[in-house]
């Protein structure tokens, strides 16, 4: 009986260790929250990113036959259409083949050497094709696709903008499939390209490179100040109710009492240390010797 | 002060407590307690002979010698007296804590090089003690052979109450040799120094003995926000 009991571990013991040893939980609360508040700083402190996003707005034209002029046409691409270009244009043979040879007319770039597969080349491939991120806007009549760029060099970014500025809009119109052209039967015998449909690609926003991040040093501080504390209140409150469960030195003489089943006599509080205090003894008249 | 003094010296059982000797109103409160607890345990018969209680403890530092010291202080009173006797006869904290290791003591007597008035020292009024007297390496065959247990019966004849402040029995077993001398045996240890478990091994050692275990007394405790300060303060 008295063995199960003493195993119980209770709401109330567990709130009471707690309560105990509650400063534990606090020094583990703001030493985790200065050391997550530094860290997170020094992580982040001079680490800007700079980057942009463009906008492109997809429509379709059509040259009426035998006019010069254009017009647009009411025509909505299909989502899978421009799903299918972005992935294709994330893909590395776009950056390969489109990306790189504009970027190098800003930006010196190690040249692809079949001999020299080392010279860096896959490293500023992969660093461009990770630099890149496409998105898509579909509506009825409206097609857009966003293109973001993101670095941590400021004239990578801002060379990296203008390469994309200029070959997105260009595989675009090239690339998107054209609907079909109308054709008639004329009284000849002979058919005729009545309306001829391309599409154009025009960058609806004014995009240019700037910081992205700005303030991240602070935030990620607090951040990392806020989890740490909490980590650490919970490590600590933790720690604590299975130290104290496992510690099985006396403390409380009623519990002392139910594990040993003999009673308490008497709880003495702290007197004076019988091995470095001396007392005096009587001598035979009844006085104390000194 | 004059009123503490009045209802301290008073006592539940009409027995005036040595309140001089005491270091504070918990301590006296706590031993007075201790005492009563001991009197209704051990009831002396009229006329009777005195009551011996072993004071035992697992370990060391446990507050075993000084909880003697301060029970044999409280027991005594003008009417009754207390030998308190170090039978720790390895250290004999008692002894030096009086200054009174290099003086005969228990060891020399129960070798019979000196009778019982050469080794019992006054260390407060009515109460007397005798120390360790001259080391030994046989302390568990001195303490547990006939001579000890014609100087306990003696004793009970002379005093109101016999005192013992033994060994710790965790880690030498001089003091089991007294556990079926004394009538009584009071289990000492520490708060937030003794571990429960090895406070139960020693009851049981020294129930195997036959030793009667009283209980336990609890030394070294925390008293900042009991009750007995509130009401020490009102």
């Amino acid at each position: 009986m008295h063995e199960t009991e003493q195993h119980e571990i209770t709401l109330s013991k567990i709130f009471q260790a707690l309560l105990r040893k509650f400063y534990i939980i606090l020094i583990a609360v703001f030493v985790a929250a200065i050391a997550g508040g530094a860290f997170g700083y020094i992580q982040n402190r001079g680490k800007d990113v700079y980057g942009a996003t463009t906008k492109f707005k997809i429509s379709v034209v059509s040259q009426l036959a035998g006019s010069q002029e254009t017009q647009a046409v009411n025509h909505t691409y299909s989502e899978t259409l421009l799903s299918m270009i972005t992935d294709e244009m994330a893909q590395e043979a776009f950056v390969q083949e489109k990306v790189l040879p504009e970027l190098a007319k800003t930006y010196q770039i190690p040249q692809y050497d079949e001999n020299n597969p080392e010279n860096g080349f896959f490293d500023v491939l992969a660093l461009v094709q990770s630099s890149i991120k496409y998105s898509f806007d579909h509506k009825v009549n409206s097609n857009a696709i966003s293109v973001s760029v993101r670095s941590t060099d400021k004239d990578f970014a801002k060379a990296l903008l203008s390469s994309v500025k200029v070959v997105v809009p260009e595989y675009i119109e090239e690339n998107m499939i054209r609907p079909q052209d109308k054709t008639v039967d004329l009284s000849d015998g002979t058919t005729k390209v009545v309306l001829s449909y391309h599409t154009r690609c025009q960058e609806l926003t004014l995009s240019y490179i700037k910081t992205i991040n700005a303030g991240q040093a602070t935030t990620e501080m607090i951040k990392n100040a806020i989890i740490f504390a909490f980590g650490a209140a919970v490590i600590a409150a933790v720690a604590i109710i299975i130290l104290d469960n496992a510690d099985t030195r006396v403390r409380d003489s009623e519990k002392l009492a139910q594990v040993l089943d003999v009673p308490v006599l008497a709880s003495i509080p702290k007197m004076q240390d019988v091995k470095t205090t001396h007392s005096p003894i009587m001598n035979k008249n009844g006085e104390k010797e000194e | 002060m004059k009123f503490w003094n009045k209802l301290l010296k008073k006592g539940l059982h009409g027995e005036p407590i040595n309140v001089e000797e005491m270091e504070s109103f918990e301590q006296t409160e706590a031993l007075r307690n201790l005492k009563i607890y001991i009197s209704v345990l051990l009831a002396q018969k009229e006329g009777g002979k005195g009551t011996s209680v072993l004071c035992a403890s697992s370990y060391s530092d446990e507050g075993k010698s000084g909880v003697a010291i301060a029970l044999a202080k409280a027991m005594s009173t003008k009417k009754k007296t207390c030998v308190l006797i170090d039978t720790d006869l390895r250290k004999g904290f008692t002894s030096a804590h009086f200054g009174a290791d290099d003086r005969p003591g228990l060891c020399d007597y129960l070798l019979g090089q000196v009778t019982l008035e050469d080794v019992l020292v006054q260390i407060a009024p009515s109460t007397y003690l005798i120390p360790r007297g001259s080391s030994t390496p046989y302390p568990y065959e001195l303490l547990g052979g006939e001579k000890m247990q014609e100087l306990a019966t003696l004793l009970k004849e002379r005093f109101s109450y016999v005192i013992y402040d033994s060994a710790p029995i965790g880690v030498v077993s001089d003091a089991l040799a007294l556990a079926p001398i004394a009538d009584g045996t009071v289990v000492i240890c520490r708060q937030k120094v003794s571990y429960e478990g090895d406070v139960k091994k020693a009851i049981n050692k020294l129930k195997f003995f036959k030793a009667n275990v009283l209980g336990v007394v609890v030394s070294g405790c925390d008293f900042k926000h009991s009750q007995h300060v509130v009401y020490a303060k009102k």
